[in-house]
């Protein structure tokens, strides 16, 4: 024997689908045009991302394991080397700089013993 | 006998008298440069002047290198200038009070205001121009802190390469601790700054000299890091890294 909420669990169901057929076609189309270029947003989102993260973990230590990923640890190491050597140039130019510093001030002691005269 | 004593006479008067006339041809030169004036009051205003424009001129030169120094921050170059100007003020004003003198007692007191309230070449010189050398270390042993990281990739890239990194690795952490201890003679240095004025002459002699072992120390220390740096590099760059 069926119950009284099968009934209206089954009926509109039943009359929505039958409703529904032939108001389906244009929306349908709608949402599936609207779908189609979601996805492909998406898609194309993922695509980007996914390189990303591949590049950025070639930049990490440990992340070659196959031909591919070997290649990228090549481009991270000769990248890694010229922020080294960009460091390098610029840290080599401050502390040779540092050397007219100091001896500005070494010149600066050697006159402060200098004593008071008087007319 | 008598001859002799005579001839011994004359060669002690003669020896004296040339000591005399040198002692009397270098007194007139001791003289223009101190001491001199007495009580001619336009020769002391002329004196302290001649003070005054030199330490003007120091000031200036120091602006000149503050401003030229592409080591510093704006902020930085901005402190000192701003206090070799309030000292360059202070003795134009100085000036303008001697040039106005009329009595020989209050020109005198300028004139020792001069070294009293300014102490040019005994403090403010030598705080400024150790604070340019403080300022430059600083900014130098930051820009080491904030590229350590980057050492450290360079070195575990190379090593991912299959490189030997055993004495790179040796070398920066050398560098890590030379730049540490280079950091804390920088600290005990920025705190002896604020003492080193004219009010705390000559106690600012002592400070000086420690303020100047600090800074030695933290050079030696950032100049040791830099060849490490300079090592970790040129190793990597031949090795193919």
């Amino acid at each position: 024997m069926k119950k009284a909420g099968d009934r209206l669990m089954t009926t509109p169901v039943q009359r929505v689908s039958m409703q529904m057929k032939p108001q389906r076609h244009p929306l349908f189309a709608s949402v599936v045009t609207v779908a189609a270029i979601g996805a492909m947003i998406l898609l194309g989102g993922c695509g980007n991302r996914s390189i990303q993260t591949t590049q950025n973990n070639a930049n990490q230590p440990g992340s070659s394991q196959t031909s591919h990923q070997g290649s990228s640890t090549s481009q991270s190491s000769s990248s890694a080397t010229q922020s080294l050597d960009n460091l390098n140039n610029s840290i080599n130019g401050s502390v040779n700089a540092m050397g007219n510093d100091q001896s500005n001030a070494n010149t600066s002691a050697s006159q402060s013993q200098e004593g008071e005269q008087q007319p | 006998m008598k001859r002799m004593i005579r001839l011994g006479l004359c060669g002690a008067a003669i020896a004296a008298a040339t000591l005399f006339a040198l002692f009397l041809s270098f007194r007139p030169a001791q003289a223009a440069s101190e001491g001199t004036c007495g009580n001619n009051l336009q020769c002391v205003i002329a004196f302290g002047n001649a003070r005054i424009q030199e330490r003007v001129t120091a000031l200036n030169t120091l602006i000149a290198r503050v401003q030229a120094n592409q080591y510093l921050t704006d902020s930085q170059r901005d402190a000192i200038q701003t206090d070799a100007r309030t000292n360059i003020n202070g003795l134009q004003t100085l000036k303008t009070k001697l040039d106005g003198e009329t009595n020989i007692a209050n020109a005198r007191t300028d004139v020792h205001n001069i070294y009293a309230q300014f102490r040019i070449f005994a403090v403010v010189l030598p705080r400024d121009y150790h604070e340019v050398w403080l300022d430059h270390m600083t900014n130098l042993h930051d820009q080491f802190v904030s590229g350590e990281p980057t050492i450290n990739q360079a070195i575990q890239a190379a090593a991912n390469k299959g490189i030997n990194v055993t004495q790179e690795q040796q070398q920066y952490n050398d560098l890590v601790a030379k730049v540490g201890d280079a950091g804390t003679q920088l600290t005990s240095a920025q705190g002896l700054i604020p003492s080193l004025i004219p009010a705390n002459f000559p106690g600012t002699n002592q400070t000086l000299a420690t303020l100047r072992g600090d800074l030695k120390q933290a050079h030696t220390d950032l100049a040791a890091a830099a060849k490490d740096l300079n090592d970790i590099t040129q190793e990597l760059k031949a090795a193919g890294a």
